[in-house]
């Protein structure tokens, strides 16, 4: 058991250096001189030779990296040119918004995927099966910053039941007048991923009712009832798990969209901002934060799949 | 026709959910390709007298607010998102095809190559997409390469797995113990034998990618704003959402349109050809 979890934090080390190699490599390759555009293209050319050795970009390519690297695991991702703040503070102050949008949104894509999928797979073939199926791959269809502006107009413009736009963090109004701002976001979110998680949950409890103690526990006299909640939820619930890694990627993706459409100041806000500025410390800074955050819960999930699982533990 | 592309179109026309996304996609090709001789005002003619105006006779979608046509906007931005799907589903079929045929049949370059491909999945798809985005600049070339890379992984897999399959085949084995050379064992035998897993990816990334180009565009990082697609007249309608919803509502529909056809299309394909999924899937 403790084997399997160290061996699979160790596969998770080549992972996140492959991603520092394709965030530095990417920001190298991006067009444009740092150094011209911190200090404008007047410069006089010694300002611009000692400001280029400060920084270490005379040096070769591949120490520039190990150094970068090097400060990353020390927490310094350098210092943002135009927010004029280290990076790392700059992340710390957005992170909150994000994060509570993101879970909020694998929350609602759970709380209705699961209950979806398990009654289109018990009424297989049905009509509540088709319309549950026929609205999954509808999410899926659907952008989520289109679903989030219709939002808007209805719940927010017309009825006037959520915020428009904006947020409110926790240290000013508390944590509820928080999650009231990320209602709409959260939903317009976690809706789409709601589809796959329906749809994994169907296909899984489909196959699990077909399972022979599945019979065994009808043939005692459970109750239909009986049967999905005590014997065959416990190994949908695995499979769900099994996606729960995936749907909170395309959870955090969708909040990096939709923060635009809430104006919500989060990471998604930020990397965006970062972009349309060219302000490249920040874009790297921001891209190898989430994509390692990412590789973390992965992580997470994997090691949370084999305590529910006893099948992995003893295989 | 080889025996698995008439699988492929017996399939379609078995079923009727992929019947009805293929048409829906089929309808919108058309009318994108038949833009410059529909009786609708250019994208960009402005009519300033009639600037936000409601759908209704003249403008059946109404206008912006430059008095501009959304309907006229929303079909010929269906050209530029359909060819940057199109183009990223290819771009992604290539790369990623190859890197896939290449792992899978050289067992030697396989631990590299999707070691690799691991660190591109590692990011979520639309920060890998922004960061590319970032480097390569705001384009239509930029975004097809973008997004391209994004997805490209995914094929690569798919077909990586499908080559693993076709690989210990008899008939593969047959055709190395005659003397083929590697080049046509995988031209003449293991691709086509991929055929199916590719064609239902392809029609995935081609959904994902229209999605994807719409993200990028309406956060103002994709296609530049003076080119209409879906993506950037969704930006354009946001700041009149209270006023004039028809400029939003409008190219979301098309985009939601489109890709529900593709998303059925490419799932009644799936089915249809794996066996497996007919039963778990129990259609």
């Amino acid at each position: 058991m403790s084997r399997y979890v160290l061996r699979r934090l160790l596969s998770a080390v080549p992972v996140v250096v492959l991603v520092a190699v394709i965030v530095f490599v990417a920001v190298q390759l991006a067009p444009g001189d740092p150094v011209l555009v911190m200090l404008g293209s007047d410069a006089r050319p010694e300002v611009i030779e000692s400001m280029r050795r400060d920084l270490g970009l005379d040096r070769p390519i591949h120490v520039q990296f190990l150094a970068w690297v090097g400060r990353a695991l020390t927490g310094d991702l350098g210092r943002s040119l135009f927010l004029d703040r280290p990076v790392t503070t700059a992340i710390a102050e957005r992170l909150e918004p994000t994060v509570l949008l993101t879970f909020g949104a694998v929350a609602v894509a759970i709380a209705i995927g699961v209950p979806a999928g398990i009654l289109s797979a018990v009424r297989k073939g049905g009509l509540v099966d088709q319309a549950f199926m026929l609205l999954a791959l509808s999410g899926v269809s659907v952008p989520e910053f289109w679903l989030a502006l219709n939002l808007v107009v209805v719940f927010g413009v017309d009825l006037r039941w959520f915020p428009v736009a904006g947020y409110v963090p926790i240290a000013e109004g508390g944590l509820l007048a928080a999650l009231r701002c990320l209602v709409m976001p959260a939903f317009a979110v976690g809706f789409v991923q709601s589809a796959l998680i329906a749809r994994m949950t169907r296909g899984a409890m489909i196959e699990v009712l077909s399972q022979d103690y599945v019979r065994t526990a009808r043939a005692k006299g459970v109750s239909a009832f009986g049967v999905v909640a005590k014997h065959a939820f416990r190994n949908v619930l695995v499979s769900v798990v099994t996606v729960v890694g995936l749907v909170f990627a395309l959870a955090l993706g969708g909040a990096i969209v939709v923060e635009t459409v809430f104006n919500i100041p989060g990471i998604g806000r930020l990397l965006v901002e970062s972009v349309l500025r060219r302000d490249y410390t920040l874009i790297q800074g921001v891209v190898l934060y989430i994509a390692v955050a990412y590789v973390l819960f992965n992580l997470l999930v994997d090691v949370l799949y084999v305590y529910i699982d006893p099948r992995v533990r003893y295989g | 026709m080889t025996g698995r592309a008439a699988a492929v179109m017996g399939a379609l026309g078995r079923r009727p959910s992929s019947l009805v996304g293929s048409v829906a996609v089929l309808v919108m090709l058309v009318v994108a390709l038949a833009a410059p001789w529909l009786p609708i005002p250019g994208p960009n003619d402005l009519d300033v007298v009639n600037r936000l105006k409601a759908p209704g006779a003249g403008h059946w979608f109404g206008t912006d607010d430059l008095g501009r046509d959304v309907l006229s906007r929303v079909v010929y931005g269906a050209r530029v998102s359909l060819l940057v799907g199109f183009l990223v589903s290819g771009f992604a079929l290539v790369a990623g095809g190859l890197v896939g045929l290449v792992g899978g049949y050289y067992s030697r370059l396989d631990n590299v190559l999707m070691r690799l491909m691991d660190g591109f999945m590692a990011f979520p798809n639309i920060v890998l997409a922004i960061l590319l985005m970032a480097m390569l600049g705001a384009s239509v070339t930029g975004i097809v390469v973008a997004l391209g890379i994004t997805y490209a992984p995914r094929m690569a897999r798919v077909v990586r797995s499908a080559v693993l399959v076709v690989r210990e085949a008899t008939y593969v084995e047959s055709a190395r113990a005659i003397g083929s050379t590697d080049r046509s064992i995988i031209a003449r035998y293991v691709t086509p034998n991929c055929i199916s897993p590719i064609v239902v990816q392809w029609t995935f990334i081609f959904a994902y990618a229209i999605l994807g180009e719409a993200s990028l565009s309406f956060l103002g990082i994709g296609v530049p704003p003076e080119v209409p697609t879906w993506g950037t007249i969704l930006s354009e309608g946001r700041a009149y959402i209270g006023r004039a919803l028809w400029m939003t509502l409008f190219p979301g529909l098309a985009i939601f349109w489109t890709v529900l056809g593709l998303n059925l299309l490419g799932d009644g394909v799936r089915d249809s050809l794996d066996p497996y999924m007919r039963k778990a899937v129990g259609l």
